[in-house]
């Protein structure tokens, strides 16, 4: 019998009553079980009593007592998580990292670098949400958006911001839901001229409704017909304040550009949050009378223009769209009913949605755009991550000091729960600190950044409001659940047993190597972002001494502004420092939007050529090599019957050679002919973004916009007072506007500029990241061996050797580093520059040398200054502590 | 329906009744498959034990430390007030209706059987 009474019952169905419910809701259940098992196996086999052991408890299992129990369970809560066991936990939580303090700063100050990122893009998003949100019919407010496909010409498929103006009077009068249509168009960029100040201003023309259905605060004026009849305009209050300063500007006029005087009928507050971007309005009809006087395109009444103009829609009803919709769809098929030509289908966006939507060509103002933010928030991801794994191994190193009051713990009854629940809170301290530290990176790279997005600085002001706060707080708690999961995972499943008896190995993230991959990435990243910042840089050198195929420096491009050319001519002719004098409409090696198509006969082919017309100084003047035929003439009344093309155009054109080409006529696509009179060599008329195409030059004084003067001076300020002197003899109160060359060309590569100071940014954030962890990592492995170390210095090793041995599986890692991160850099800028310049750079060795050779020096900075240290040791302190 | 007794939830708390304090779930399980004969489970004798905790019939209450049961500790069950209300209700309807009953419910048990 008392052999008999050793059977126990099975553990099984103990175990899974016990996951399923916890062991204190269950325990006289189980011991209810047990007592009769004890009783069966005295009458029975005892594989029969297992047998019923088994069946009480999937009886149990699937009962409603057991059912209520689990319920009420978790209503209670059978944990001891209530007050004072929180205060305990923070109370420890501070005390240990006071205690570890290296340990601490290592982790805050990696987390508030790998959380500022996060910080930005947070802000970013809290902001873009608040865009538009001001209007108070925002729910019924739609923009109708346009997907095109012009069979004409190979592109196709295009999503467009705009649409046609047709579209808004056919919608008034079709769609019952359409209560109000609100047009637009953004082509009002023109210079106020006022006295003697010239002032740039930029925005819409737009309908006199448009106060009616947007919650825009107009100060002066009265909403209802500010913008009513033609030539009104309503001006911001910044840009009144520029204007007329403190006094009152209503009723005032003002001569705008070449369009005519414009009557001021009204002052806007200015809206930061809305993805509208402009410092005046003008009434809708106006344009008409501008179009009828040629002095602007507004495609009005054009249904094959969907680029001009915007409509937006007010709906009587939230639910109207899908109506709508049916309605935009029976227009498109009546009026693009021919298969062979343009082709254009109408869709709508809510007002809330543009600024978070997705991207369209020819965008009315500020958007975002739905995967720049994706890309944003993987990037703070991408910089969080490794931070956050640093903690958690960070963490598991100091395990062995940790482990005796986890055990200690465990031993006086603490549960798994608990000690997850303390490391967490234990986290949650350290990355509030964090959190104060990354939004003071935050505040420190916020105008940084406004400046990298220029026209975000007004949708984006990136203050701390409330919303702003509250996400960041969140945020810090995410990253304190996402670096404190594993420890408090690890720390909950360690055996008090071994941990009392001091038996405790080192991490289980150790063992299978997680941590190394995890240093291989980091550095692997750093590596990336110094590549990027380094390629970039070359690219940038590169572009700014590329030979262009013309002189770029000692060009002064000066602002006709309707000055008679030949005046300009002779007046700045006389000028000791002036050399020579061309005119052109546009300036080279810059974006260049005139274009024309020469027909050819026989292909009945055209091709598309860009144009600029210049005078018979310009060759000469910017040292083009012309490869055959002349230049133009100066004083022959027929030089607008000539071109000059560049190679590139005969290619395309179908000539064999040059000289065949001279003397030919070609056609225009209005049927004029111009006669080539010269080619010459191919040089680079755009960015180096753009591959070169055809291209040709011609003549004609009414479209000279800039006079370039070549200037040899020894003293530059001077040439310019001079120049400012003679302008202002001709002009007047109108102000000079002057570029050099050079200038102009390296400003068109700000986005290069922009790209290193974002990749320059990342990769500081990465590099630190990664060189903080390595530093904790070294610590800790450093003083994990330190006996060993003592033990070796006595057996004869010398601190060299100790130091290479030390820091040997480190520089392995790195070395892993090199040959993940710089395939991919590679092959990552090669795939990028196709897209960001066609004339471009190739990564050379130096490049990938040169980052290598920083991450190098950083890692074995950092690795060398802790074991050196450790090397050095006298062996007697070391063994002494035993 | 609340406060309603069901049959086998009354025999359950005569059951709880009648052992006193040493009311917990092995005895319980036994006292009643003594007396009618028929088999329990753990689960449907908890489940109705949890039915009447619910209604406020019963009321328990963890006991010590035991030895004969791995040191796991018993629950022990108690009739409250309500409790007892609910039996006296449910005994003084049945009292009634035996009362009323037209057909004369009393017989000999030795003659029938």
């Amino acid at each position: 019998m008392s052999q008999r009474l050793r059977i126990n019952p099975p553990q099984l169905p103990v175990r899974i009553l016990d996951w399923y419910c916890t062991h204190p809701a269950v325990e006289d259940l189980i011991g209810d079980m047990d007592e009769l098992f004890y009783r069966n196996i005295q009458k029975m086999h005892p594989l029969k009593a297992k047998m019923k052991y088994w069946g009480q408890a999937m009886a149990l299992l699937f009962s409603y007592g057991l059912r209520k129990r689990k319920q009420k369970q978790s209503k209670k809560g059978y944990s001891q998580n209530n007050f004072a066991m929180f205060k305990n936990y923070f109370k420890v939580g501070i005390r240990s990292l006071a205690k570890q303090k290296l340990f601490t700063i290592l982790n805050v100050l990696g987390l508030s670098i790998g959380m500022s990122l996060g910080l930005l893009a947070l802000a970013s998003y809290v902001d873009m949400l608040e865009v538009d949100q001001f209007h108070e019919k925002k729910d019924r407010i739609y923009r109708v958006i346009t997907q095109s496909d012009d069979l004409r010409t190979v592109d196709f498929d295009f999503g467009w911001a705009s649409t046609t103006e047709a579209l808004a009077a056919a919608l008034l009068e079709e769609a019952p839901a359409v209560e109000q249509a609100v047009r637009f168009n953004d082509n009002f960029n023109e210079n106020v001229i006022l006295g003697n100040t010239e002032i740039p201003v930029r925005g819409y023309y737009t309908d006199a409704n448009f106060f009616d259905v947007f919650s825009f605060e107009l100060v002066k004026g009265n909403p209802a017909n500010a913008l009513d009849g033609p030539f009104n305009i309503v001006v911001t209050e910044n840009t009144a304040k520029k204007l007329f300063g403190n006094a009152d500007p209503m009723g005032k006029l003002i001569t705008v550009g070449s369009l005519g005087n414009f009557q001021i009928t009204g002052v806007i507050r200015e809206a930061k949050r809305t993805h509208f971007l402009f410092d005046v309005l003008v009434s809708f009809e106006t344009l008409p009378v501008l179009e009828q006087q040629e002095l602007v395109e507004a495609g009005l009444g054009d249904w094959n223009d969907v680029v001009s103009n915007y409509v937006y829609l007010l709906f009587n009803d939230q639910n109207a769209a899908e109506s709508t919709k049916q309605v935009l769809d029976k227009i498109s098929e009546r009026q693009y009913n021919d298969p062979d030509k343009f082709e254009a289908r109408f869709y709508l966006q809510a007002i809330t949605d543009i600024s978070t939507g997705e991207e369209l060509n020819n965008d009315i103002g500020l958007v975002w755009g739905f995967w720049v933010m994706i890309l944003f928030f993987f990037l703070s991801l991408l910089i969080l991550l490794p931070a956050c794994l640093n903690y958690a191994n960070l963490s598991i190193s100091r395990s062995l000091k940790r482990a005796k009051e986890i055990g200690l713990r465990k031993v006086v009854g603490g549960q798994k729960q608990q000690i997850f629940m303390q490391f967490i809170i234990e986290t949650s301290i350290i990355s509030i600190i964090s959190l104060i530290g990354a939004l003071y990176i935050f505040v420190m790279v916020r105008s940084e950044f406004k400046a990298i997005i220029i026209e975000g600085a007004r949708t984006f002001d990136l203050e701390i409001t409330t919303p702003t706060f509250l996400a960041f707080l969140g945020f810090g708690l995410f990253t304190a659940l996402f670096a404190g999961l594993i420890p408090a995972h690890y720390f909950s499943k360690l055996n008090p047993i071994d941990t009392l008896r001091g038996t405790v190995t080192a991490g289980s993230l150790a063992k299978i190597g997680v941590r190394k991959v995890l240093l291989v990435g980091q550095f692997s990243l750093s590596l990336f972002f110094i590549m990027a910042v380094s390629i970039m840089l070359k690219q940038h050198m590169y572009a700014l001494t590329y030979d262009f195929g013309f002189t770029k420096e000692n060009i002064l491009d000066v602002q006709l502004k309707g000055l008679e050319p030949n005046l300009v001519r002779s007046e700045f002719g006389r000028l000791a420092d002036v050399n020579s004098i061309s005119f052109s409409s546009s300036i080279a090696g810059s974006w260049m939007s005139s274009n024309t198509f020469f027909w050819h006969p026989e292909t009945n082919d055209s091709v598309s050529t860009f144009q600029m017309y210049v005078d018979h100084n310009y060759i000469p003047n910017l040292e083009l090599q012309l490869l055959v035929g002349e230049n133009f003439q100066a004083s022959v009344p027929n030089n607008e019957d000539y071109i000059i093309v560049n190679e590139k155009f005969l290619e395309d054109y179908g000539f064999d050679s040059p000289h065949e080409a001279l003397g030919s006529t070609v056609l225009q696509e209005d049927d004029s002919p111009l006669t080539i009179r010269g080619v010459v060599k191919d040089f680079n008329f755009m960015p180096l973004r753009e591959q070169i195409t055809a291209f040709c030059f011609r003549y004609n004084p009414q479209y000279y916009a800039f006079a370039n003067l070549k200037i040899t001076s020894s003293n530059i300020e001077e040439t310019l007072s001079q120049l400012d002197q003679t302008w202002e003899k001709l002009a007047g109160d109108i102000t000079m506007e002057a570029k050099f060359l050079d200038d102009t060309l390296e400003e068109a590569l700000v986005g290069f500029r922009s790209m290193v100071k974002i990749f320059g940014f990342l990769g500081i954030l990465a590099v630190s990241i990664s060189c903080l962890g390595l530093l904790g990592m070294v610590v800790y492995s450093s003083e994990n061996r330190i006996k060993e170390i003592g033990v070796r210095k006595v057996m004869g090793a010398n601190s060299f050797g100790l130091t290479m041995m030390l820091s040997g599986g480190f520089f392995k890692m790195m070395v892993i580093a090199c040959f993940i991160a710089i395939p991919i850099a590679y092959f990552f800028f090669d795939l990028l520059f196709l897209n960001m310049a066609y004339y471009r750079t190739n990564i050379g060795i130096v490049e990938i040398a040169g980052s290598t050779a920083i991450l190098f020096i950083l890692g074995i900075a950092t690795v060398a200054s802790q074991t050196v240290k450790a090397a050095r040791a006298n062996p007697v302190d070391s063994l002494r502590y035993e | 329906m609340k406060g309603y007794l069901g049959e086998f939830e009354e025999l359950v708390l005569l059951t709880i009744a009648v052992l006193g304090d040493k009311a917990y779930g092995v005895a319980l399980k036994e006292n009643i498959e003594e007396r009618t004969n028929r088999n329990l489970s753990i689960g449907a004798l908890h489940s109705t034990i949890t039915r009447l905790e619910e209604k406020g019939f019963v009321e328990s209450w963890l006991g010590g430390a035991t030895n004969e049961r791995g040191g796991r500790r018993k629950r022990f069950f108690k009739v409250t007030q309500t409790g007892k209300v609910g039996l006296h209700n449910m005994k003084s309807l049945r009292d009634e209706l035996w009362k009323n009953a037209k057909v004369e419910l009393a017989f000999d048990k030795k003659n029938q059987a």
